[in-house]
C-alpha cells in the first residue's frame, strides 16, 4: 500500500450476495447478524421482503433482486444491518448475504464515470476488484422507485 | 429507589392498550378493542345484508343495516391482498360506516408498546397500519380502523347505497 493509499484508507465490510461480491463502507454498517426468523405481513412496498426483530428494533429486509437488479440468491447466512437516512430520520435496513464476510481496509478508487445503480467505486484486493456499494444511494433509489409507483396507483386520502 | 424498583415503576407508568388479535387467511393482525363496537358471526347477520352492485370498490360487496346505521362490509383478505379464505366473523367498527370480515379471533391481550412502521415502508400499508406490535416474539401489524376505506371509496359506496335505496322506493 502506498503512503497516499494509507492516508485515504477506509474500512469496508466485504460480503457475498449470491454470485456477486460487494464492499460496503463500515460507516454505513450497524451490525452483522445471523439469519434469523423473518416476519412477514401484508404490505405494498415492492423491495421489502419482511422484517427482522433485532435488539428491540424492527428492521425491514431488502428483496435482493429489487435493490440489486441481476443479483439473486436464497441461502442467506446472515444479514448486514445498514444505516440510511430518510429525510431527517436514520433508519436501518437488512441486506441478506451468504458466504463469509470480511473487514478490509483499503483506499477506494472512485469511478471516473458513475455507473448505473449504487456502485460508487472499486477496491483492489490483490488480484480481485470489488465494487463498492453505497447503501444510502441504494435505498434512495428504491424509495424513489416506490414513490413513482405510489404516485401512479392513485391511492386515495383517508377521511 | 433501586434500579429494579424504578424499572417496575416505569413499566407500570407506560400506557397500555387492549387489542384483539385476529386472523385473516395467512395473516395475523391486531386491532384496538376501543375501535370495535361489536363482533358478530357472519351467519347471524346474513339476513341483514344487501348486495352492493356497481360500487367500484371490489373489496366491498355488501352493506349491513344495524338500527339507523349502514355499514359497508370490507373483505379484509381483499383489502390486504391475501388469498381468499372463508370469513366467519364480522367486526363492526365504532363511530364508522366500516365493518370488516375476519376469519377468527386468536385472543385479546394488552400492548405496552407500539413500534412505528419503519420509514422504508412507503406503500398503502402506511394508511393500513397504526404501527407494529411484538407479541411472543412475533411482529404483528396493528390496523388503523380508518384505513379500511378511504374518502373516495366511501363516496362511491354512499352513491351506490343511495341508488339501491332509490330502486327499492321505486319498486314499492
Amino acid at each position: 500500500m502506498t503512503t497516499l493509499d494509507a492516508t485515504h484508507a477506509e474500512s469496508f465490510i466485504l460480503l457475498n450476495v449470491g454470485a456477486a461480491r460487494f464492499a460496503v463502507s463500515a460507516n454505513q454498517v450497524a451490525e452483522l447478524v445471523a439469519a434469523d426468523r423473518q416476519h412477514v405481513f401484508p404490505h405494498r412496498t415492492e423491495w421489502i421482503d419482511g422484517v427482522l426483530l433485532c435488539r428491540g428494533r424492527i428492521v425491514p429486509v431488502c428483496k435482493i433482486e429489487c435493490v440489486l437488479p441481476g443479483v439473486t440468491g436464497s441461502n442467506w447466512r446472515y444479514y448486514l444491518l445498514g444505516r440510511w437516512r430518510h429525510g431527517a430520520t436514520e433508519d436501518w435496513v437488512a441486506l441478506p448475504a451468504d458466504g463469509n464476510s470480511e473487514l478490509f481496509e483499503a483506499a477506494p478508487i472512485p469511478l471516473q464515470e458513475r455507473r448505473a445503480g449504487c456502485v460508487t467505486g472499486l477496491l483492489w484486493r490483490g488480484e480481485e476488484t470489488v465494487e463498492i456499494l453505497d447503501l444510502q444511494i441504494m435505498m434512495d433509489m428504491a424509495a424513489a422507485q416506490e414513490s413513482i409507483k405510489s404516485g401512479d396507483s392513485g391511492a386515495g386520502s383517508l377521511p | 429507589m433501586n434500579s429494579r424498583g424504578t424499572s417496575r415503576k416505569a413499566q407500570a407508568a407506560r400506557p397500555s392498550e387492549r387489542v384483539i388479535i385476529f386472523s385473516v387467511g395467512t395473516g395475523t393482525f391486531a386491532i384496538a378493542v376501543n375501535a370495535v363496537q361489536e363482533i358478530r358471526s357472519t351467519d347471524s347477520v346474513a339476513g341483514s345484508t344487501e348486495e352492493l352492485r356497481d360500487a367500484m370498490v371490489p373489496k366491498v360487496r355488501n352493506m349491513l343495516r344495524r338500527g339507523r346505521r349502514t355499514y359497508y362490509v370490507v373483505s379484509a383478505g381483499a383489502h390486504f391482498g391475501l388469498p381468499p379464505s372463508p370469513p366467519t366473523l364480522i367486526f363492526l367498527l365504532r363511530d364508522s360506516h366500516t365493518a370488516v370480515l375476519a376469519d377468527a379471533i386468536e385472543r385479546m391481550t394488552e400492548l405496552s408498546r407500539l413500534f412505528a412502521l419503519p420509514r422504508a415502508f412507503q406503500g398503502e400499508e402506511r394508511s393500513w397500519y397504526r404501527g407494529l406490535a411484538v407479541l411472543d416474539g412475533r411482529v404483528i401489524p396493528v390496523v388503523n380502523p380508518a384505513g379500511f376505506l378511504h374518502k373516495g371509496e366511501l363516496a362511491a359506496l354512499d352513491a351506490a347505497a343511495a341508488r339501491l335505496q332509490a330502486q327499492g322506493v321505486a319498486s314499492e
